[in-house]
């Protein structure tokens, strides 16, 4: 009943190959035998994937990111849930209040966040330190987190956890048994979408790590600022399949446009 | 009955220290760093002034960038609105499997870093980029994209698109399909149904879509930082520089205030233009 | 004293009483029906049996034993709910071990209990299925099942017919009587559907605004409805606006014949008949004359709206198999004094 005419696909596939553009060309010339950066058009090369494993500063940048987001996901996972219980289950004053703190991070622009937090960083003595580095991605990446999770439980029929306690379920036994299997794919997405957020954050980021802590889309500014060869687009080539193959596991799991775009 | 009232204060305070230790307190050394004076030789003094905040409103040079930096936002911004409006009506008219695939296209690469996005955009629009092979190859002269506005325009909205297509996406999703439908059956015509049925229902989507760009629009950094050079600065850039070479830490605060101040007035005045618009709606 | 008793139950939400000094016996084995439009304060009381709300004031007992502050946990009734409140990360068998678990029931034993149940709500092939690979007739009699397995002293059951459609709600009207009747459970059902409460419960206990205003049979409560209220809400009911006259009613100039009543001379009433009380015959034959002015074919019977002096009277006719008389056609009515009863005139209604 409804089609989109010529004109409106000829205007969608214009969009999709905007979007798609400056990703497959990086992804072309990733695979690029010369020295420049150009497409290879007679053979591909996989010189500068090796490249990037001889790098003194990437490998340890990728490390860094990957430990970095997983326990930033990890605690905010940890501090939202229950947050999230409260806010939803209990009238309690400054129940508002308290969920726009929590979501504040989405309009506080990460730009005045890392400048705030490098002043604080600097007056108690904690810059360079990665633990301080985690606790501000954590402040970053929780209200994804807040936002799925909040979603799953007021999306959940509460009469199932009534049913459990009537049926002789003290309130540790729902919430384990019940509640908390009911609320996991909010949860789970809740935490890919939070790692992805932070493994990828640059504004705040640059502020606040040092020399030792540098993360890895830190490194790759800096360094596209400086000297722009092929190995910057492998670099990125790698980095787009990762988000690829998330993406994959977020969507076989849980529909990737339901996390993105909200419950619908 | 008296733990039962302590249970929700239990339950949110991990997060409420962390986000007050690490959000309000923060910002509020921010704003007392931005008043204090700063010494070009001895760093920041313990005095206080508002000199930071006038020579930024006075000075031509932080002008031109926050009128750069507003023009390019607002541009970004209507680009955004006039692709990623109808792109989100024509995916929601999409079969499936096709709308999802279609949808995870349009949406997916927010996922992906902006270095990863800005460094493709740079390849693309070098002077030995893409764009100006091809242009060469049709017989046209090069032209110099790389470094100007247009290259941080077009990044911009590749960035920023996905934010604009989210919310109206959402709002077309509730709309019901048969409302269209019975416009056309009333007689109007596909262009009339189009203005006088759907736009009114997705223009708070649009409205929504386009406060969140504009106002990411205006902080972007990596961007700006990547396909503007070191002459093209916006806001967030000049920000990096007070504090990364300049190491004049109260004018990078002063200008990271604006920014920030800016951006809640704007979400304020949203938020109070949703509810009056809601109120009429109900009422 | 009643198996379950509740004494002077109320609830009042902030300044809104939702249920008012209840007071019900029910017998042990006895299905009962609490009936009412939404908002009547049928599902609140419901929830208080339960333990899912508090009581403001009155006691609820169970077998003697004084339940009214007993968490919901410990009670042990069995509930099915309106939304059935399957666990959907269960499979079937597991949902309906669920409260077996609870009472550290052994393994052995508690298998062989949930599939006895299974057998009973015919579904023993569907043990392992989950809650979203169900039909939702299947998965309502999950629900019970989950709610009996634990053989509680009551089973209590908040409209759980109304998210089925008209035929399912049918077969599972006798389907639910049937289980009950072969369990023995006091059971109480909360309805806004008359003809459910009617046709599956002991007695019927009818909530208007937060009151209690009958409790009876089905049958009496069709034949005897104590409020104007009741013969509206359940079945059809004509109400012919009269005045008492000389030991009789009276409409338009017209007498109509009805149950004794003693009431003073010049008393304005209402004269309440159901449409299958009144007989229909040849113009002339009956009380008086009236026109038919529309009539609708309902399968099992026919729906005559017939223009009278005395206002608009609806008339049923059980489907005989031959065309009835047409649209337009002059007909009399009539009824015999029994079929008509006495009840309080409209409220404005001058006399």
């Amino acid at each position: 009943m409804h089609k989109n005419g010529p004109i409106a696909l000829l205007f969608h596939s214009l969009v999709v190959a905007f979007v798609l553009a400056p990703l497959v060309v990086v992804c072309l010339v990733a695979f690029t035998p010369e020295n420049t950066l150009s497409i290879p058009t007679t053979s591909f090369s996989l010189r500068w994937f090796a490249a990037i494993f001889q790098h003194p500063d990437f490998v340890p940048s990728f490390y860094n990111s990957l430990w970095l987001a997983t326990l930033a996901a990890t605690i905010s996972v940890a501090l939202a849930v229950p947050a999230a219980l409260a806010i939803d289950r209990y009238r309690f004053p400054g129940r508002d209040w308290l969920n726009g703190l929590f979501l504040s991070p989405l309009i506080i622009p990460h730009l005045v966040l890392g400048v705030a937090l490098l002043r604080l960083f600097a007056l108690i003595g904690a810059t360079g330190s990665f633990a301080w580095l985690v606790a501000s991605h954590v402040i970053i990446v929780t209200p994804y987190v807040m936002r799925l999770v909040m979603a799953a439980f007021t999306g959940m029929d509460r009469s199932a956890e009534q049913a459990a306690e009537t049926l002789g379920a003290s309130h540790w036994t729902v919430f384990r048994r019940i509640t908390a299997p009911m609320i996991l794919p909010g949860i789970t997405g809740g935490w890919l979408l939070a790692f992805i957020n932070s493994f990828d954050e640059l504004t705040m980021s640059i502020f606040v790590t040092s020399p030792q802590t540098v993360t890895l889309p830190v490194r790759m500014y800096m360094y596209a600022t400086e000297s722009i060869d092929p190995m910057m687009a492998a670099v990125s080539a790698l980095m787009i399949a990762l988000t690829a193959g998330a993406m994959l596991v977020l969507d076989r799991a849980f529909g990737l446009d339901k996390i993105l775009v909200g419950q619908k | 009955m008296k733990s039962r009232a302590l249970t929700p204060w239990l339950l949110v305070s991990p997060a409420t220290l962390l986000f007050l230790g690490l959000v309000i307190l923060p910002l509020i050394l921010t704003v007392i760093l931005s008043f204090h004076v700063y010494d070009h030789t001895t760093g920041i003094q313990d005095s206080f002034t508002v000199e930071h905040y006038v020579r930024v409103v006075t000075d031509d040079y932080y002008l031109a960038i926050f009128w750069r930096t507003l023009r390019l936002a607002f541009l970004t911004t209507l680009i955004c609105a006039v692709i990623g409006a109808p792109e989100a009506y024509v995916l929601s008219r999409m079969g499936d499997p096709w709308r999802s695939i279609f949808l995870l296209v349009i949406i997916g690469p927010l996922l992906v870093s902006v270095v990863v996005r800005a460094f493709g955009w740079s390849m693309l629009l070098g002077s030995t980029g893409l764009v100006n092979q091809s242009l060469r190859a049709l017989g046209f002269d090069s032209v110099r994209l790389l470094y100007t506005e247009t290259a941080i325009v077009i990044a911009l909205v590749h960035v920023m698109l996905p934010f604009m297509v989210i919310p109206v996406w959402t709002a077309l999703q509730k709309l019901d399909p048969a409302v269209e439908a019975a416009a056309l059956t009333l007689g109007a015509s596909r262009f009339t149904a189009l203005r006088r049925i759907v736009l009114p229902q997705v223009s708070l989507g649009m409205l929504s879509g386009s406060l969140i760009v504009f106002g990411l629009s205006a902080s972007a950094f990596a961007i700006p930082g990547l396909l503007g050079g070191r002459r093209l600065k916006m806001a967030a850039t000049v920000v990096y520089d007070e504090y990364m070479s300049e190491l004049n830490w109260p004018l990078g605060a002063a200008i990271a205030i604006i920014v920030l101040v800016a951006n809640l007035a704007i979400m304020l005045g949203y938020n109070r233009l949703v509810e009056t618009r809601a109120r009429r709606a109900l009422g | 004293m009643g198996f379950l008793t509740l004494q002077s139950l109320s609830k009042v939400f902030g300044d809104f009483t939702a249920v008012r000094d209840v007071d019900l016996s029910v017998a042990q084995g006895e299905f009962v029906s609490l009936l009412g439009p939404s908002g009547c304060g049928k599902t609140t009381t419901l929830q208080m049996i339960a333990g899912l709300v508090e009581p403001t004031k009155g006691t609820i007992t169970l077998d003697g034993r004084d339940i009214t502050r007993e968490k919901p946990s410990r009670r042990g009734l069995g509930i099915v709910f309106q939304s059935y409140a399957l666990f959907p990360h269960m499979t079937v068998a597991e949902n309906v071990a669920f409260g077996l678990e609870m009472r550290k029931v052994a393994r052995p034993e508690r298998d062989r209990r949930v599939s006895e149940m299974l057998g009973l709500v015919h579904l023993a092939s569907f043990a392992e299925r989950y809650p979203r690979q169900l039909s939702g007739g299947q998965r309502q009699r999950v629900a019970i099942a989950r709610a009996l397995v634990i053989q509680p002293p009551v089973l209590l059951l908040d409209e759980p017919l109304s998210n089925l459609d008209a035929k399912l709600r049918e077969e599972m009207q006798f389907e639910l009587r049937r289980i009950q009747r072969s369990v023995g459970t006091t059971t109480i059902m909360v309805t806004h559907d008359q003809a459910e409460a009617l046709s599956i419960s002991d007695r019927v206990v009818v909530m208007e605004q937060g009151r209690m205003t009958q409790i009876d049979a089905p049958y009496r409560l069709y034949e005897r409805p104590a409020t104007a209220f009741i013969s509206s809400f359940v079945g059809k009911m004509n109400r012919i606006e009269a005045v008492w006259r000389g030991g009789r009613a009276e409409a338009a100039g017209l007498g109509l014949p009805s149950e004794a009543a003693s009431l003073p001379d010049g008393a304005s009433i209402g004269v309440a008949v159901r449409p299958e009380k009144i007989l229909l015959g040849a113009a002339g034959q009956g009380l008086f004359d009236g026109t038919v002015t529309s009539r609708f074919f309902l399968g099992s019977y026919w729906l005559f709206n017939v223009e009278t002096p005395v206002g608009n009277v609806v008339v049923s006719l059980p489907n005989q198999g031959a065309e009835p008389v047409a649209e337009g056609a002059l007909v009399s009515l009539g009824w015999p004094p029994e079929s008509a009863s006495i009840v309080a005139a409209a409220a404005g209604a001058a006399a």
